[in-house]
């Protein structure tokens, strides 16, 4: 995923899920202030990166994330670095025991 | 303290028999019935009911996103119903979040939608993945108190009576206890519930639910009816706001009915099994408490839900109460059985008849169940002046209420 992809993405989710306007929407926005978004809405948001990176994200990291470029360079990051869970929907989760 | 004389000033409902109070009260005078097929069950194969009455509010768009983030559908008609009924009371924003007014709401669990899609995807993926942060808040028992409460800024006591089928008596009974000891100057009272095939479900393993009529919606349920065979599921809520006599008067609000009386006990018996004496006993204690005998209440809102083994107790206790043929109906034979609104729809249906003088039959009952106890059966829509209605619920638990409703005085009434 390019970067660019990944902001589009971004922009879909949250004009999705948030009911944003896309022409609010840039990466020097800041999320709080800019978008009226909350920790309760951040905490979806990671849901919808959970989904694109695989990965849970760590508290410190999620804590940093201020605009929307810096939940662009999340995604990045966590999907340079690889290795995410599997998907859920293919493993058999729980069933062993 | 000398305890306070409570009145209804404020109502608000959806249900499926209207989202006014005046299309609820023509519903119920013209015989206008919500049930219809669901066949968008037939995906729960072994499921047998596919009836249920369904509230046609539309709500999408209705509100900001921000607001309802944390609402499902139980809570979303609980939004509408007390909106209205907080507009209709006059009550103004900021008296609302003063923290003079109170709130109690019930629903019998919270939103089964949520629960769905919480539990489904970590029970079934044992999985974090894909779980919003809002569907807990949907999902948990006081569900409905606590978005209300956020919703309209409310800072005083909250009270989130969540007993399955008497969820919304005893929110009202709850507020009601509270304004009549000055606990809080106005409450905001009700009870709500979505559809769902999880309710009915739980009512299909019991086999407490009507399949016999699944192609005729029209025909079911059938309260006190020789041929019932069971319970419909409905959805709806509905609100009422409660202040004192005094208040109320004092500001020229309308006054719906004073609440007379509320009574509420526990059977200790059984989960499920209703107990005649246990319902006797409610009623004992709403009569109690309005300083009333049995012998002036006009009219009985039963809970009629249209399950043998209730009907049966149930009209056996009131006539053990009554020692006489008071006239009764069940309006769940036109919405279906709308569990935590219930107590609240079916008191404002009481107040509909006491305004516009009426008693509403119950729909489908053509031959009574000769085991149910000897009553005067409303079965055709009936000119009346009910002054004092009770109106009567019952739960899993063994849980019972009875409240008794009175209209004043008409010089003191505007309407």
């Amino acid at each position: 995923m390019t970067r660019e992809e990944i902001y589009n993405h971004l922009v879909e989710i949250m004009t999705g899920t948030f009911e944003l306007d896309a022409e609010d929407i840039a990466p020097d926005v800041n999320l709080f202030e800019g978008l009226d978004l909350d920790s309760i809405d951040m905490v979806d948001m990671f849901v919808e990166i959970h989904s694109i990176t695989g990965k849970r994200i760590e508290a410190e990291a999620a804590k940093s994330i201020r605009t929307v470029g810096d939940v662009v360079d999340l995604v990045e990051r966590e999907l340079a670095s690889g290795g995410g869970d599997p998907d859920p929907g293919k493993s058999d989760g729980g069933e062993a025991s | 303290m000398q305890p306070k004389r409570v009145v209804i000033t404020g109502v608000g409902l959806t249900s499926p028999i209207g989202d006014t109070f005046d299309e609820a009260s023509q519903s119920l005078q013209t015989g206008r019935h919500g049930i219809r097929a669901m066949p968008e069950w037939d995906r729960i194969g072994d499921l047998r009911t596919k009836l249920a009455g369904v509230s046609n509010l539309p709500l999408k768009g209705r509100y900001p996103r921000k607001k309802i983030r944390s609402m499902g559908r139980v809570s979303l008609l609980a939004t509408y119903a007390s909106e209205v009924a907080i507009a209709d009371a006059g009550l103004d924003p900021e008296l609302v979040s003063s923290g003079r007014v109170g709130l109690a709401y019930g629903s019998t669990t919270g939103s089964s939608d949520a629960m769905e899609e919480f539990c489904g995807t970590l029970f079934t993926n044992y999985s974090l993945r894909g779980l919003s942060a809002n569907s807990y808040l949907k999902m948990m028992s006081h569900t409905c108190a606590a978005n209300l409460a956020l919703f309209f800024g409310i800072r005083g006591r909250i009270i989130p009576t969540c007993s399955a089928c008497t969820s919304g008596a005893q929110a009202i009974g709850y507020a009601y206890e509270s304004v009549k000891y000055g606990l809080q100057e106005i409450m905001i009272a009700g009870g709500a519930e979505e559809i769902h095939f999880a309710s009915a479900a739980t009512f299909d393993l019991m086999f407490a639910t009507s399949a016999g009529y699944n192609d005729r919606p029209d025909a079911s349920p059938r309260p006190f009816e020789k041929a019932r065979d069971g319970l419909v599921i409905g959805e709806g809520a509905g609100t009422v706001i409660l202040e004192s006599y005094e208040r109320a008067v004092a500001r020229g609000a309308r006054i719906y009915a004073e609440l007379l009386g509320y009574g509420t006990n526990c059977d200790g018996l059984h989960v499920t099994a209703p107990s005649e004496v246990g319902m006797a006993g409610a009623m004992e204690l709403s009569l109690a408490d309005a300083g009333l005998s049995p012998d002036v209440i006009d009219y009985v809102n039963a809970h009629g839900t249209a399950t043998e083994i209730g009907d049966i107790a149930e009209s056996q206790a009131t006539r053990k109460i009554f020692g006489r043929a008071v006239p009764i109906s069940s309006t769940k034979s036109y919405t279906g059985h709308t569990l935590g609104a219930c107590g609240a729809l079916e008191a404002i249906f009481s107040l509909a008849m006491m305004r516009d003088r009426f008693l509403a039959p119950t729909r489908n009952l053509e031959v009574i169940d000769p085991r149910c106890g000897e009553l005067d059966y409303v079965r055709e829509r009936r000119d009346a002046d009910p002054k004092i209605i009770m109106s009567n619920n019952f739960a899993f638990g063994g849980v019972n209420t009875s409240m008794i409703l009175g209209a004043l005085d008409p010089k003191a009434t505007a309407s």
